[in-house]
């Protein structure tokens, strides 16, 4: 077997594999309920979540990856290009559908108990299997936990578009991507979803604005060297935010806390909205991008160790480690309430499940590199 | 997801054993004195504002109640409607105050939202109406309504049953080990509980309460046993009741000037 770290070229920047990673990692441990390990992610000590990072870096990478087709083979065969990826992810969203549909048709025949009538009367799916069916298709049908994708899915298609316009108009671009986050929340336009009269738990139109950041910044980089001065300012208004929101967070879980919190303030900020990313929660993501990038240059030492090799490669396969965190959460789920829900079976359960991730991230990536060399000597 | 939240579980368990130390757990919800399977720690019912009309009806030798919720208000799961939450709660209460007038109007529409409900109360809430206790969050959860929605009809509510003079007590969803598979309770039961608290009203948070009891073992909310599913429901139920009679009397207790008084009590 290759030692992982042949591959990496020095050019490509490791932070974005990384945090990647990292975020595929909590995402994965926030979606199996009452586990403790979701308190080692960001999810508790802000008001952002894994989320944000999700989207912000695939922006990003889809912009690093998509830029140079763009400019070299145009417009319609990028366009074709990033469709093929939608294709792949809404094929990864269908069969994590069929996955879904087998959890909960188990869950209902094993746990019917007419106690939960409305709990469990959540899903149409056991009732109108067909409806659920064409609803699934066209993405309207969203099960817990299976919302990421579908934004992921829209904010592709429209990507091509989107890359073009940074490319050539990126103020009007980005002028555009504002404007459409504003619209999107002060009138809640939302794309609809099932049952009517309901949308998306990701509204892909608030959403946008931070992939596109990424893509902005990955386009100009240049966009980052605010002036030297103004650094500490930055660094500093960005560390209080991060404490402030930490302490806001913390009155959640600690009611004791809650005195602390003028009232003006919680009736301002309260609801904090995830559908259409509440401001809160963009500049919450932002600051902490910031500090992060601060206290995390290119070039740290740490990034090319081979402890950090699993969440790494994690990174870099990203769709399928998503798609294989989202089953794995279905299944250690299933494990914990078959098993008894203790902090060792938790352990156990999210140890494994990253295992099993960081496994198929690096045969991916075995195999991967394989067939380049292959294709290279053939 | 951003909202406030109840205290999480698990800092819930880690706390627990603290918290049992330190605060002493008689008298927080041992209303019959003998079922110590219905306890909780306190700090899950400490906020209680004080039942202003509630204490002025009392003082009367009455009490009228409007229950307001879903199929668990009908009793989904129990024996029949006699093990019902509103029954118990009614028992509960004649054994505590003996010789009371108790009126108990239930209104249970399954499968209703919080929007639906609060369109329906004005035309429930009768001029004699002391208290309401409202079961919500379910439906809305289960549909995933907009949070934002979810708060305006709670507000709605809560300010037609203030109109009319009446207390209000909240309570939110159930918990089972695998509701969370099937809707996101998270959200919205953190944001009643914020609600509650920005409206000052009473909540009993029946989400914390049973999971908290099944981590405790008293009842197994995953079997698979059709008796055991409804001997569980009519004994959390019965619970409940008693739950919320102690949250009454006490928010009525509250409500007493110092010294005593109950003719001047604060209507």
């Amino acid at each position: 077997m290759p030692s992982p770290s042949q591959a990496p070229t020095t050019s490509r920047d490791l932070r974005l594999d990384f945090f990647r990673g990292l975020a595929l990692w909590w995402i994965f441990l926030n979606h199996i309920p009452d586990n403790i390990f979701s308190w080692a992610t960001v999810r508790n000590y802000g008001f952002s979540d894994a989320t944000e990072i999700f989207v912000f870096i695939s922006g990003y990478a889809a912009a690093l990856a998509y830029r140079r087709p763009m400019l070299q083979q145009g417009m319609v065969f990028t366009t074709l290009h990033v469709w093929r990826r939608c294709w792949q992810l809404y094929v990864a969203h269908l069969i994590l559908f069929l996955f879904f549909t087998a959890q909960i048709a188990y869950v209902a025949e094993r746990f019917g108990n007419p106690m939960y009538m409305e709990e469990m009367n959540v899903t149409p799916l056991l009732d109108t299997p067909h409806l659920a069916l064409l609803d699934a298709l066209m993405l309207t049908f969203r099960p817990v936990n299976m919302d990421v994708l579908p934004m992921y899915i829209v904010l592709l298609l429209a990507f091509p578009a989107m890359l073009w316009m940074l490319l050539r108009v990126p103020v009007i671009a980005s002028l555009l991507s504002i404007g459409l986050y504003m619209v999107a929340r002060v009138f809640e336009i939302n794309l609809p979803a099932h049952p009517p009269g309901n949308s998306w738990i990701f509204n892909p139109f608030a959403w946008q604005l931070l992939f596109v950041l990424g893509a902005l910044l990955a386009l100009y980089p240049k966009l980052r060297n605010y002036p030297v001065r103004l650094t500490p300012v930055i660094d500093l208004l960005a560390l209080a935010y991060v404490l402030g929101a930490g302490f806001i967070v913390a009155t959640w879980h600690l009611p004791q806390l809650e005195r602390w919190v003028p009232e003006n303030l919680a009736i301002w900020m309260y609801p904090i909205d995830k559908t259409n990313l509440d401001t809160l929660r963009l500049v919450h993501f932002l600051a902490l991008a910031h500090l992060t990038l601060r206290l995390v240059p290119r070039e740290a030492g740490w990034l090319q160790r081979t402890w950090v090799w699993p969440v790494m490669l994690c990174g870099r396969k990203s769709l399928e480690v998503f798609c294989l965190g989202i089953f794995l959460s279905f299944v250690g789920h299933l494990v914990l309430i078959e098993l008894g829900n203790d902090v060792w079976l938790q352990c156990a359960v999210s140890g494994t499940g990253i295992g099993i991730m960081a496994s198929l991230a690096y045969v991916l990536h075995w195999y991967g590199s394989r067939a380049a060399a292959g294709r290279r000597s053939g | 997801m951003p909202h406030p939240a109840t205290p999480a579980p698990h800092l819930h368990r880690l706390c627990t054993g603290v918290l049992l130390a330190l605060l002493p757990l008689a008298g927080t919800a041992a209303a019959g004195g003998t079922e110590r399977a219905c306890d909780v720690p306190a700090e899950l019912l400490y906020h209680n504002p004080p039942l202003h009309r509630v204490h002025k009806a009392l003082a009367e030798g009455r009490l009228d109640i409007l229950i307001l919720g879903t199929g668990s208000t009908a009793g989904a799961g129990t024996s029949d409607s006699q093990h019902a939450y509103p029954e118990r709660l009614r028992q509960h209460l004649a054994d505590a105050h003996p010789g009371l007038e108790l009126h108990i109007q239930v209104a249970s529409h399954p499968g209703q939202t919080a929007q639906q409900l609060q369109r329906i109360l004005p035309t429930l809430l009768r001029h004699q109406t002391d208290l309401v206790i409202w079961q919500t969050g379910s439906a809305d959860a289960a549909r995933k309504l907009s949070l934002q929605s979810f708060g305006q009809a709670i507000s709605t509510g809560l300010r037609s049953i203030r109109n009319r003079g009446a207390d209000v007590i909240l309570m939110d969803m159930q918990y089972a080990p695998y509701t969370l598979m099937m809707a996101d309770f998270n959200s919205y039961r953190g944001y009643l509980w914020w609600k509650s608290r920005q409206e000052d009203v009473g909540l009993l948070p029946r989400y914390q309460i049973m999971e908290y009891w099944y981590e405790q073992g008293r009842f197994d909310l995953a079997t698979d046993d059709p008796a055991q599913q409804r001997a569980n429901a009519d004994a959390i139920h019965d619970c409940l009741g008693q739950l919320l009679a102690t949250m009454t009397s006490e928010g009525a207790a509250h409500a007493a000037p110092a010294g005593d008084g109950a003719g001047q009590a604060a209507r």
